[in-house]
């Protein structure tokens, strides 16, 4: 009984947050939606990161390679064809599609590594990435590429919120699903799992691929919404490092762990950022020390374990 | 002709300051396993640190690299406060990870609050030296000399000594080693000061040669873990030949595709390496 109020009250929660972000962009300011924006991409992003870090056990320091992928694919698309706004689904799709093409082979690779070796591959290869970018003048090189200066940011938040809920629901699908069982039989003991018939490089490259599509998106979405990109700016290996903060933020290998850190890491950061410019990230940086000191399993975990429920 | 092998000259002396930078944080990868993400950002303070005690004392980073190495050690110290909580958790290298990565934006940030951004760095004037009619510039040559026997000296320590044996035998299985009577903690200890510390003075040897500025960690970082990953993890000659091959490397390919391609050379092996090494032990 009890547990039934429990799961009332909380699909009460998500249906009425989800009315709040679909109400928000009509009544709010610019401002506002910006913030709300850049707290659903950085959910979006850290909920990928976990995909493979949280339930595959596979650190990935190179993310951003995927978040940089969808932006020059995007881009490019763009500025080659002069297409025009009305082709931001299409040209966000299709940095979609680059990433994941490309996260699909690189995994067909990258998998015959684990562990610190494969961490560190996936950093190689986000940089290997960044020097080719920043050097061929056919990608912009460094003073990359410029995109039709339209205003676009009801459309980005949009965007944000589909890919926030779907990868929401993607997630929460998948914990009960046989693919998320598999991933979690190769983060116990990958040799056991492939010993007993689990197909475990498929479910990786899999894997691999959904983690790299939300970022491909996002990474198109963001190169309109600023209407412009650069090697730097597309494949910075601090992305990847937030991805890896805001999850151990809220809690590594939880579904709704990335998403909540998100809220609290960009408003804090808002925060410090507009009280302190100079030392904003010192405090930063001090915060994220404390908070993985005094809550290594990340607050939602903590707070989901005070108020007994189960941890989603 | 003349200009290649020059390049080459002074890339060989160059591996010398990656190698001792390389070193530190095998050694502390090797006995810990914790990655420690801020090493770069030790680099930085170290060459910061001879700047400044060049600066006001005019001491040279040559002579003052004692006293920086022993700073470096204490901050590798606070280090192993930070992540000693969870020495017996199963994400320990992620939450390490994490915190010093925390730890490395804290002091690049203060770095550049308190001392600017601007490029600093220590002039020495010193008179070139010809070997085969090659003029070769003393400056570039005297770190890569100091690099070169810290790192040897390293290596008969980690050989030879008992403290050195107890850290090879950490590194190999920690709780093996504590039976056999090794306090971990002092392992750890010794290990994060003393990769700390040669930080610092790959730092102090750099702001010779090079600039000086408070982004200049995180390059650092990512080199000395390219390093660190094509040595192999906790291999302390590979470390080595490995400094010595990137830093070539990115010479030559600096030299052929111009200076923008370097980094170019380090990915790519590193790429090439690990999928080798991934392939070859799929063989076996």
């Amino acid at each position: 009984m009890e547990m039934k109020n429990v799961v009332s009250i909380r699909n009460a929660v998500a249906l009425l947050i989800l009315i709040v972000l679909v109400v928000l962009p009509f009544v709010m300011s610019g401002y506002v939606v910006s913030l709300v924006a850049s707290i659903l991409a950085a959910g979006v992003l850290a909920g990928s990161w976990n995909l493979m870090a949280g339930f595959t056990g596979y650190v990935s320091f190179g993310h951003q390679a995927f978040f940089g992928l969808g932006a020059y694919g995007t881009a490019i698309l763009v500025t080659s064809l002069n297409l025009g706004e009305g082709s931001l689904f299409y040209s966000i799709l299709f940095g979609g599609i680059v990433s994941a093409a490309v996260a699909f082979a690189f995994g067909y690779l990258a998998f015959i590594l684990r562990g610190p070796y494969f961490s560190i591959l996936t950093l190689g290869f986000s940089e290997f990435l960044y020097v080719i970018m920043v050097n061929t003048p056919w990608f912009g090189g460094a003073e990359g590429l410029n995109l039709p200066p339209v205003y676009v940011l009801p459309k980005y938040y949009m965007v944000c919120l589909v890919l926030f809920v779907a990868s929401f629901i993607f997630f929460y699908w998948m914990r009960q699903s046989k693919f998320g069982f598999a991933l979690s039989t190769i983060r116990q003991d990958e040799d056991a799992a492939e010993s007993s018939g689990v197909a475990t490089l498929r479910y990786k490259i899999v894997a691999l691929t959904v983690s790299a599509i939300f970022p491909g998106l996002i990474g198109g979405a963001y190169v309109w919404y600023i209407t412009y990109i650069d090697a730097v700016a597309a494949f910075n290996p601090h992305v990847a490092v937030q991805m890896i903060a805001i999850t151990m933020f809220g809690g590594l290998g939880t579904v709704v762990g990335p998403m909540i850190g998100a809220f609290f890491f960009v408003i804090l950061s808002e925060l410090l950022w507009s009280s302190m410019p100079e030392l904003y990230l010192v405090v930063l940086g001090i915060t994220i020390i404390f908070v993985i000191e005094f809550f290594p399993r990340g607050i939602v975990v903590r707070a989901m374990e005070a108020l007994k429920t189960e941890v989603v | 002709m003349e200009n290649l092998l020059q390049v080459l000259i002074y890339s060989i002396f160059l591996g010398g300051i990656y190698c001792i930078a390389a070193v530190g944080l095998n050694l502390i990868f090797g006995v810990m396993k914790v990655i420690n993400f801020s090493h770069g950002e030790l680099v930085m303070l170290g060459a910061y640190f001879a700047f400044w005690i060049w600066k006001f004392t005019g001491i040279t980073p040559y002579v003052s690299m004692v006293a920086v190495f022993i700073i470096l050690a204490l901050i590798g110290f606070l280090i192993y406060r930070i992540v000693k909580k969870f020495e017996d958790n199963p994400d320990f290298e992620l939450l390490s990870l994490v915190l010093t990565f925390g730890f490395a934006i804290v002091v690049t940030n203060l770095v550049r609050y308190f001392w600017t951004s601007r490029f600093r760095g220590v002039f020495l004037i010193m008179k070139s030296f010809e070997v085969y009619e090659m003029t070769i510039s003393t400056a570039r040559f005297l770190p890569f000399a100091c690099g070169l026997l810290i790192t040897i000296a390293l290596f008969i320590y980690l050989k030879k000594s008992y403290v050195g044996m107890a850290l090879r035998a950490v590194s190999q299985d920690a709780e093996a080693a504590q039976l056999m009577g090794v306090s971990k903690t002092n392992a750890f200890l010794i290990s994060l000061g003393l990769g700390c510390g040669l930080a610092g003075v790959a730092g102090a040897l750099f702001s010779t040669i090079y600039a000086v500025y408070p982004e200049m960690g995180f390059s650092f970082t990512l080199l000395a873990f390219c390093i660190v990953v094509l040595a192999g993890l906790g291999n302390f000659k590979g470390v080595l030949i490995a400094s010595f091959v990137l830093a070539i490397a990115e010479g030559m390919t600096g030299f052929a595709l111009g200076s923008g391609w370097k980094p170019f050379a380090t990915y790519f092996i590193i790429i090439i390496a690990l999928l080798v090494r991934g392939w070859y032990w799929r063989q076996r």
